[in-house]
């Protein structure tokens, strides 16, 4: 192979070099030549756009550079035409007309011609060395490189340049060769990889019909792409313009399985029934019938080809992008690891599923500099919380290490009333003589230190005690005046009750508190109730947490006078006490609520369902359906229990005689 | 004996090439003949004495194209279906090659025109590729910010590009 010379752009710009390049094209690549039918040929459009010093240059030479742009306008157009298109915007503001940048380069050094800057050797390169280079790009960078200046766009969009084109397809994914033969090697580039919509030119545009070779946002798309019978102001186009242009079937499948629905281009139809009664009766109109049937017959094929390609090449590319997201995830966690981190400290949700983790870019030192401090903060602030979570459960530990302690104090209170007062495990850990025994990491548990907490601990438990009651029973006696509960006064006319008046009240089965845990409906009189929750719930209790109101006084009574109406001798012996009322069973239903024949769903769910209950249940059931907007009492029925049989509970509380 | 016989047998002398610069390298034979504008001219001029003159290669593209021929001078001569375009472009640039490729962006251009220059087919297709990769995936602005082309599109031009994908109608 001889060595050769000579630039890209002389070559591109001299005269009658067309054996110079030929010669210098054959083996870098096998360029080829131009065809009649597609004259490289810039496409029409151009030659109606070529200003009028194109228009005077030779117009048989296909390398004629483009006129100089008029320098005193230029730069004022590039600035006018960067605000109309994104991709070009900004140039204008860093790239000087050629003209000025060669002035004020050689300004400085007289009589010395410019040395190239670093790159800008590229374009002096020979052809055939610029024709290998661009060989091994993608089309898409083709296709960008083809926008960069009018050197290489002119190379590019000439036969020349096929071979480059043809490399590049290979190049991705062996985008398959087209039949039709009409498109040229650039538009075809064009289709695949622009976005611009071909009709409004909106950028992504996402709807592309390979068929019919087109490429727009939806609403051109519809707007375009037609029936034959919706095609409405075509009734006159000519006879044969629909077996002349391409057509796209469509099936709808599942939804209308064997329809086929055929599309064709509106402006392509246009165009061709326009050329066809231009032809018609003149020589060469059979000629241009039979191209175009090929051309329609030949876009089937090749739509079908695309398409194919393109499903391919798209799970090709969602394939690299998740290789790709991968090895950058897998990259972001070995250097984390470099730095000092654990494994499991990298499992974390909040770094595995971080933006940042999983993005197809691959991880450059330039992007890890940027994304390590966000990944460093959160890993950061996940050890803070671990440790704070840490300390915290050895807390809790020591703290329940307190509860035989907790025990001993509790059982070493000989009254039951008394040691029903004592506070649960939780207000227990609250009281400051308590919490010097596990708060601090070295808190000393041994039975010398216990026991010297002690008096101290069973201040606060009285005080506790002394505090819970006052503020139960200054709620009871309200919300029995408000019931309008005859009171036992000591004395007639005493505004005050005394303390055992009241004690004694809150015995009573009216009385009755609500479990302060929130799930649970069990009923007790104070503080019988306490006791209960020491077993049943957990949390701290405070002064409102045992709470009675007047509406849970009337309810408990009218569930009594329900069951003294029913079975008046059945509180004749035993006294009505929340043990009693259990005992019955399930034994109520609201006649306002029960349910209905046949009802479900919604009348369930609608919480007016009431089933069979207990007396608690029911008290419950008053207060939440009954109460509001105002109170009213409904009917409740209550079934006694049945006698148990043999070997059953007995819910009832019969007595069973011993014959014995 | 033909030209490529007496070459053959002469591989264990010393070749000496003379740079634009004037300079002059004495180099060993294999290592010349990785080139194929030296090797057809060692065979026809046969036997000599005096200094190749190599007008388009200055004294340090050479040298850095004979540490190349110098590493790859047992290589085998690549088939003719390896030249195929296809076939060469499914070849990775070795990590040596990588290596020795990251040089300042004027000197790979140098070396890819001396390449060219002396007919060494497997540098100047590293040189190409090096550069086809930096440019790979990239937008039209930023080529030009690369390699410092200036946006010489007219605004009709322009107009043209931006409705490129409009072309002809009755397709």
């Amino acid at each position: 192979m001889p060595p050769r010379k000579g630039s890209a752009q002389a070559q591109l710009a001299s005269d009658g070099t067309d054996e110079t390049r030929a010669h210098g094209l054959d083996d870098a690549g096998e360029m080829e030549g131009t065809s009649a039918d597609s004259p490289t040929a810039r496409p029409r459009r151009k030659a109606a756009q070529t200003s009028k010093a194109a228009a005077a240059a030779d117009s048989d030479d296909e390398f004629e550079p483009a006129p100089a742009p008029p320098k005193k306008k230029q730069k004022g157009k590039r600035k006018a035409n960067a605000d109309t298109e994104d991709e070009y915007a900004g140039e204008s503001e860093e790239f000087e007309p050629p003209a000025k940048t060669v002035k004020r380069s050689t300004a400085g050094k007289k009589g010395k011609s410019r040395r190239p800057k670093k790159l800008e050797l590229f374009q002096t390169m020979p052809l055939d060395v610029l024709a290998l280079i661009v060989g091994e790009l993608d089309t898409k960078t083709v296709l960008a490189m083809s926008r960069t200046c009018s050197l290489f766009r002119r190379l590019l969009h000439s036969p020349q340049g096929t071979s480059v084109w043809k490399a590049a397809r290979f190049n991705t994914s062996n985008i398959p060769d087209l039949t039709a033969g009409d498109l040229e090697e650039w538009m075809y580039a064009s289709l695949l990889f622009d976005s611009t919509c071909q009709v409004c030119h909106k950028p992504r545009a996402n709807v592309t019909d390979w068929t019919l070779r087109v490429r727009a946002c939806a609403k051109c798309m519809k707007a375009n792409s037609k029936q034959r019978l919706k095609m409405y102001g075509m009734h006159n186009a000519h006879r044969l313009v629909w077996e002349c242009v391409p057509e796209s079937k469509w099936s709808p499948g599942y939804f209308d399985e064997g329809a086929i629905y055929s599309f064709f281009w509106l402006p392509t139809v246009q165009a061709v029934s326009a050329h066809l009664k231009e032809l018609d009766g003149k020589p060469g109109f059979d000629d241009y019938v039979k191209e175009r049937k090929r051309i329609k017959q030949a876009a089937t094929v090749d739509g079908a080809a695309i398409g194919r390609w393109w499903a391919t090449w798209q799970a090709s590319k969602s394939m690299d992008a998740w290789d790709a997201k991968f090895s950058r995830q897998e990259k972001i966690n070995a250097k984390l690891i470099e730095m000092g981190y654990t494994k499991r400290e990298l499992d974390s949700s909040s770094i595995q599923n971080h933006s940042l983790m999983k993005q197809a870019r691959d991880l450059t030192d330039r992007i890890w500099k940027t994304v390590s401090p966000k990944f460093v903060e959160i890993l950061e602030k996940e050890r803070e919380d671990r440790r704070a979570r840490e300390l915290a459960a050895a807390m809790k530990k020591r703290a329940d290490a307190l509860k035989p302690f907790y025990d001993s104090l509790q059982s070493s209170i000989a009254s039951a009333e008394s040691r029903a007062l004592f506070p649960p495990f939780g207000n227990f850990l609250m009281f400051d003589s308590v919490k010097t025994l596990y708060e601090p990491e070295d808190a000393d548990q041994s039975p010398t230190a216990l026991a010297a907490a002690r008096n101290s601990i069973m201040d606060d438990a009285n005080r506790f005690a002394a505090e819970i009651k006052s503020a139960f029973y200054s709620q009871l006696v309200k919300a029995h005046n408000d019931a309008g509960t005859e009171l036992q006064r000591d004395q007639a006319g005493a505004t005050m009750l005394s303390q055992t008046a009241v004690e004694q009240l809150a015995k009573k089965v009216e009385s009755a508190v609500k479990c302060p845990s929130v799930w649970c409906t069990t009923y007790m009189t104070f503080p019988v109730v306490l006791d209960h929750y020491k077993v049943c719930g957990s949390q701290p209790l405070t002064a409102e947490s045992l709470s009675t109101s007047a509406a849970r006084i009337l309810a408990t009574k009218h569930v009594i006078a329900v069951v003294n109406a029913v079975e008046p001798d059945r509180f004749k012996d035993d006294p009505p006490s929340t043990t009693t009322l259990y005992a019955l069973g399930t034994a109520f239903k609201c006649d306002d609520c029960k349910s209905r024949e046949g009802a479900v769903g919604p009348a369930i769910w609608s919480g007016r369902y009431q089933g069979s209950a207990r007396w608690s249940g029911m008290v419950q059931h008053i207060l939440d359906k009954h109460a509001q907007p105002t109170f009213v009492l409904p009917v409740v029925e209550y079934t006694p229990p049945a006698p148990p049989s043999p070997g059953q509970d007995n819910p009832g509380g019969f007595v069973v005689e011993d014959d014995g | 004996m033909s030209a490529r016989g007496e070459a053959e047998q002469g591989s264990e002398t010393n070749v000496t090439l003379q740079t634009s610069d004037d300079e002059q390298f004495k180099v060993d034979r294999d290592v010349a003949n990785r080139s194929v504008l030296i090797r057809n001219m060692l065979e026809d001029v046969g036997e000599s004495e005096q200094a190749i003159p190599l007008p388009n290669v200055s004294a340090n593209v050479l040298k850095k194209v004979l540490e190349w021929c110098e590493h790859h001078k047992k290589d085998p001569e690549p088939l003719a279906e390896d030249l195929d375009d296809n076939r060469r472009k499914t070849t990775e640039i070795s990590d040596w090659d990588a290596k020795f490729i990251q040089v300042d962006q004027e000197m790979l251009f140098e070396i890819i025109l001396a390449a060219n220059y002396l007919d060494i087919k497997p540098l100047l297709d590293v040189g190409c590729k090096t550069v086809a990769n930096m440019i790979k995936g990239k937008q039209p602005e930023e080529i030009r910010k690369l390699f410092n082309i200036v946006n010489d599109f007219t605004p009709e031009e322009e107009a043209q590009i931006k409705k490129e994908n409009e072309w002809a109608e009755d397709r």
